[in-house]
């Protein structure tokens, strides 16, 4: 086949292309971070050279996601790709395409030559059951025609996350260490034995199977592995949620998601076999080319059903692998971190958020083929370089660009997301672009608000009040403040004529001065009469990023170090306690969104006014509530009580019926279940008591986290702001204050039962398969 | 081995040592062939529950002696699968339908309906109905309880209830007219001495009268409690002469030595140290309000009388927002902040804080 089709084929569909942009499902995938060079392998070419829009009945929902250039006999990327690490062939010769930004465009103009050079040939290649068959076609952007104002026209087009993904390893964001490990799995995956080892000899068979990649949104997880795949050579391909099932119409049979899902994983496990008539050379070289699948869109997990078949569906998949299958990658953002205080029933029922742990299931987790690689949040400094990069890509002209002032604003606020930082930029370097016309075009009306000329000025402000404005506008207002900031407001509790004001602050107290001053308190509320406070409240609510119970443990857990009074102390404490009542779920009024603003303003307000002025400072240490950690271990030890609680039954039941056997005389009565209360403040601490005194085992070891730390008057490292150099000393003391205690109120010292010789060993081994019913984690317990 | 506690739990009425009238009134109801639905309610460690199963041997004699542990599988209306475990012998069932907190409507409704659907088989049964007990009753949501309101009526012929509860205020008076109310009041200290010495006799060993004395007054009227602290005391100190402290569980020493510590410095440092405390007792199950009760029962003996009122006053207070509320550490904490501005205001004006 002629390359050169591709080219002229390409600009014909250009043209086509944005007018499919126009629906919203369509506008979808372009606010993928990842721009998946797309294309016709394995997609139903047939439907996206014909350029019609919908074709419900067949379509892939499985695309391959990179590697087409080497398939497709039109060479598109060879410019910008970065050289490949297989020799390759019969793709040599490169569209002329912009070589700079012209990338994804030469390369989906590539795609469509293939597509239609492939009906002609009439190659099939698999074809998957599916509902998104324009989702190729999505992905593209019309090519930038050479000459053009770029910026412009690539505004109107994509996102720049589509459009200027990074090319090579070298421009990726995340840090090195990770993208070596997912490049080390991948290689390791593909190949068997790790890179390193390609030579050496006696290398056991790698168990990669599930590589996940996990962080939090937007710090280009799915790039990374899209990218090193297509350096390596590997043909990814891509699940995705089939959405316009409904449209199908009657009578066709239609597919559970979760179904489609499992086939999906079992079909595409092993090698494509080669369906091609052997011809054409393309086809061979994707015979052998190494395929993986990857997964950036889960099925809906939160469903207990839908989850479990989803296990089920990889532990399979993990089963049935053989050397020649496809690894699987599964790219999740992490999510439900920094929500709610505590899983609310809802959540629990459908088994609270979605740790790694609910993605795969514990025997996928457990086992030896899943390798978990967590991606963590981008820092500023790395913000600012890929923003750069875009920038340069994107704007050719430097003198149009924003300002680095402007670039480093966006990516300080963006809290690590590259994604929302990129768009961030987008927004304001369009609207810099829209002002710079509307000053040409209508400035008459523009300047009545003055808006004209500001705008006029160009994109070449400082970071003055200008681009801050513009900033705000675009992009500020919905980002939020890092929650230890936020924190930090409420704690230092700034007032006007504080005695110690930063030179920072300046600008703001100006701000503040300006507004109306508040009505003097009557006399008899005088107590309540403050100095204007810093911290407004209109304008702080709004940034708090995490939800109200969560900003109240994170104060409640902190607050004591600001106040150097514990009377202080209480009247905030008794806010937090108001809040806590408006917010609970019980009824309609309290969980209704009001009584949760509500409670957050009493909660900040309250803080606010509780706390001293000025907060002496002495380096505080703002640390995590010990909250979760709490509650984690109380649910862990109600299951705890559950065990004792069947083997206290258990042996009473035993002990009953050997008696109503005639086998022991005075096998004691079943005197009935306790109650959890009983059992927990009653039995439970009295046996293990009675135990370790009578050295006779009555508990099972596996309760033995039940039994209380001994008392020391000293709290374990949890503690805050206690600087840690006198942990000898601190011993000491311990004994000592335990000795005073004991002489003092006659209430002795609290043993150690936690000696683990005491315990009912046999218990457990003996009880193992029957326990399970027990150990079941109750949570229905109250959390009220 | 097992504890004294169960050891020496009456098998039959006539064994038990106090509240003979009500043993009497118990036997008779048995013979009588006429048996109600009973709801029996009285103070935690009193014999509830040790009286409703020597009413059951009285009912079928020693065949309730054989028990079994299932572990039942409820489903609710939106799917999820319950596991309740229920202990039953061939003429009763015993559950805890408060275990499922919301859904134990689900699980009342399913067992009596199964219950009262199925006939008694064994011709040889004393009694044609069988008995369902219910635990913990006063626990039950508003649902369940209406739920059994109605299986009471209609499903009398082959099935009684009965019912355990520590107070019938929070029992819908439908039920509790339904019902042949039965209060088992704690025993009295004599009554609690009878059966220490009882037990001292049986494990044979002589029980000192200061040591007896020591025991019943750190139990309250719970005879459950009484016997276990007995048992520890006697593994702690075998002889039990002389000036013995009482064995009572960690988590009360624990609480007591939070109060102490209140007591002794009132500052934000020392608040922070206390809710690491608080924070221990929490994650060891030992509920919220007991803790916070405990707190304040220990502080109000320590404290100046003059406090004493306010000290109450506050832990009412602030149990009663704790209920409310949905953070208990919140509300513990903010009663322990009160507490030392209280006592500090009183250490350095000698002034109570005007609460009222």
């Amino acid at each position: 086949m002629p390359p050169k089709k591709g080219s002229p084929s390409g600009k014909s569909r250009t043209n086509a292309a944005p007018k499919r942009m126009g629906s919203l499902s369509s506008f979808q995938p372009m606010l993928n971070f990842a721009r998946v060079p797309s294309g016709g392998v394995s997609t139903s070419s047939p439907a996206s050279a014909s350029g019609s829009t919908s074709n419900a009945t067949t379509g892939p929902s499985v695309r391959p996601a990179s590697g087409r250039s080497v398939s497709g006999p039109v060479a598109s990327t060879s410019k910008s790709m970065p050289p490949p690490p297989l020799p390759r062939r019969g793709q040599a010769k490169s569209v002329p395409a912009p070589a700079a930004k012209g990338r994804p465009a030469t390369k989906s103009t590539g795609d469509k030559g293939k597509g239609k050079l492939k009906m002609e040939d009439n190659e099939v290649v698999e074809v998957i059951s599916s509902d998104e068959d324009d989702m190729p076609k999505k992905r593209r952007r019309p090519a930038p025609s050479a000459g053009k104002e770029p910026a412009v026209d690539m505004d109107k087009a994509a996102m720049w996350t589509d459009i200027f993904g990074p090319e090579t390893e070298a421009e990726l964001a995340p840090g090195k260490a990770r993208i070596t490990k997912v490049r080390e799995w991948l290689y390791e995956a593909i190949h068997g034995v790790p890179e390193a080892a390609v030579h050496s000899q006696g290398y056991s068979p790698s168990t990669a199977r599930i590589l996940l990649v996990t962080g939090p949104a937007g710090i280009g997880k799915a790039t990374t592995v899209r990218l090193l795949a297509s350096q390596l050579g590997i043909d990814l391909v891509e699940w995705t949620e089939g959405v316009e099932e409904r449209h199908l119409g009657v009578g066709f049979e239609t597919e559970s998601a979760i179904s489609k899902l499992s086939s999906f994983l079992s079909r595409n496990a092993y090698p494509a076999l080669n369906l091609g008539l052997g011809a054409s050379s393309s086809s061979q070289t994707q015979m052998h080319r190494p395929r993986a699948l990857l997964m950036t869109s889960l099925p809906n997990i939160g469903h207990q059903a839908t989850r479990t078949a989803f296990h089920d569906a990889l532990l399979s998949f993990c089963h049935n692998y053989t050397p020649s299958s496809c690894p699987l990658i599964i790219v999740h953002s992490e999510s439900g971190q920094g929500g709610r205080a505590e899983e609310s029933w809802m959540d629990r029922e459908r088994g609270g958020y979605e740790g790694i742990l609910e993605v795969v299931g514990r025997e996928v987790k457990d086992g030896p083929w899943c390798a978990e690689i967590e991606f963590l949040s981008l820092a500023p400094t790395f913000l600012t370089k890929a923003l750069n990069r875009v920038l340069g890509l994107a704007i050719s002209d430097p003198a149009k660009r924003p300002s680095p002032g402007a670039v480093q604003l966006i990516s300080l606020s963006a809290n690590g997301d590259l994604r929302s930082a990129i768009n961030s930029l987008q927004m304001l370097c369009s609207g810099s672009v829209l002002k710079n016309k509307k000053r040409k075009t209508g400035e008459s009306r523009e300047k009545a608000t003055g808006r004209g000329s500001r705008g006029g000025r160009g994109t070449k402000v400082d970071v003055s009040d200008e681009i801050r404005a513009a900033l705000d506008a675009v992009t500020r207002r919905e980002q939020s403040l890092n929650l230890f900031h936020a924190l930090g407001k409420v704690f230092y509790n700034k007032r006007l004529d504080d005695p110690t004001t930063d030179n920072d602050d300046q600008e703001a107290i100006a701000a503040i001065r300006k507004l109306a001053l508040d009505d003097p308190l009557p006399p008899h509320l005088g107590e309540f009469e403050r100095r204007k406070s810093m911290v407004q409240m209109e304008t702080f609510i709004p940034t708090i990023p995490v939800d109200t119970s969560m900003f109240a443990l994170w104060l409640h857990h902190n607050i004591p170090q600001f106040c150097t009074d514990v009377e202080q102390v209480s009247s905030i404490m008794d806010d937090l306690c108001g809040a806590d009542l408006m917010r609970t779920e019980d009824d309609i009024w309290q969980s209704s969104p009001q009584a949760i603003a509500y409670a957050l303003h009493l909660t900040v307000r309250g803080t606010l006014m509780g706390l001293p002025s000025p907060v002496p400072r002495n380096h505080q240490k703002v640390v995590k509530p010990q909250f979760f950690e709490s509650y984690h271990t109380e649910r862990a030890n109600t299951s705890l009580l559950d065990v004792a609680t069947g083997h206290l039954a258990r042996k009473a039941v035993s002990a009953s019926i050997a008696y109503a056997d005639g086998e022991a005389d005075d096998g004691p009565p079943w005197g009935g279940t306790e109650s959890k209360l009983v059992l927990a403040t009653e039995t439970v601490p009295m046996a293990v008591k009675i135990q370790s005194l009578s050295r006779k085992p009555l508990l099972p070891i596996s309760v033995q986290p039940l039994a209380l730390q001994p008392y020391s008057a000293y709290s374990s490292g949890m503690f805050l702001g206690e600087e840690l150099s006198s942990v000898s000393r601190q011993g000491e003391e311990d004994e000592s204050f335990d000795a005073t205690a004991a002489g003092e109120d006659g209430l002795g010292v609290v043993p150690d039962a936690r000696h683990p010789g005491l315990w009912d060993e046999d218990a457990d081994g003996k009880q193992g398969k029957e326990q399970l019913g027990w150990l079941e984690d109750d949570d229905i317990e109250d959390f009220d | 081995m097992s504890l004294w506690v169960d050891k020496y739990r009456p098998r039959s009425l006539d064994d038990c040592h106090y509240h003979p009238e009500l043993s009497s009134r118990l036997k008779s109801l048995a013979a009588s062939g006429d048996f109600p639905h009973i709801l029996f309610y009285g103070p935690s460690g009193a014999g509830k529950k040790t009286r409703i199963m020597a009413t059951l041997r009285e009912l079928y004699g020693p065949g309730v002696e054989k028990l079994r542990i299932d572990q039942r599988v409820f489903v609710t209306p939106s799917n999820r699968k319950l596991d309740v475990n229920v202990v039953q012998s061939n003429f009763h069932i015993e559950l805890t339908p408060s275990d499922v907190g919301m859904y134990d409507r689900v699980v009342i409704q399913d067992i009596l309906k199964e219950i009262a659907q199925t006939q008694q088989v064994d011709l040889n049964a004393k009694q044609k109905f069988k008995v369902v007990i219910i635990n913990e009753a006063d626990s039950l949501t508003r649902d369940a309880q209406a739920a059994l309101r109605r299986t009471m009526e209609k499903y009398m012929t082959n099935m009684r209830l009965i019912m355990c509860a520590n107070s019938t205020s929070k029992i819908i008076a439908p039920i509790r007219s339904r019902c042949l109310l039965v209060r088992v009041s704690a025993p009295s200290d004599e009554e609690m001495a009878t059966v220490l010495t009882h037990v001292a006799k049986k494990e044979r060993f002589h029980l000192p009268a200061t040591a007896s004395e020591s025991i019943i007054e750190a139990s309250d009227g719970n005879l459950r409690k009484a016997l276990l602290v007995f048992e520890a005391m006697k593994m702690q100190r075998p002889d039990l002469e002389g000036d013995i402290d009482v064995a009572r569980p960690d988590w009360e020493t624990y609480c007591a030595k939070v109060a102490d510590m209140i007591l002794q410095e009132q500052s934000a440092s020392r608040l922070l140290e206390v809710r690491a405390k608080i924070y221990e007792l929490l994650s060891h199950c030992i509920p919220a309000h007991v803790v916070l009760k405990t707190i304040a029962d220990r502080i109000v003996d320590k404290v100046d009388d003059e406090l004493k009122a306010s000290v109450v006053h506050y832990a009412a207070h602030y149990e009663l927002r704790m209920r409310q509320g949905s953070k208990k550490i919140f509300h513990i904490e903010a009663f322990v902040a009160k507490i030392m501005s209280v006592v500090k205001q009183y250490a350095l004006m000698g002034m109570t804080e005007d609460w009222e």
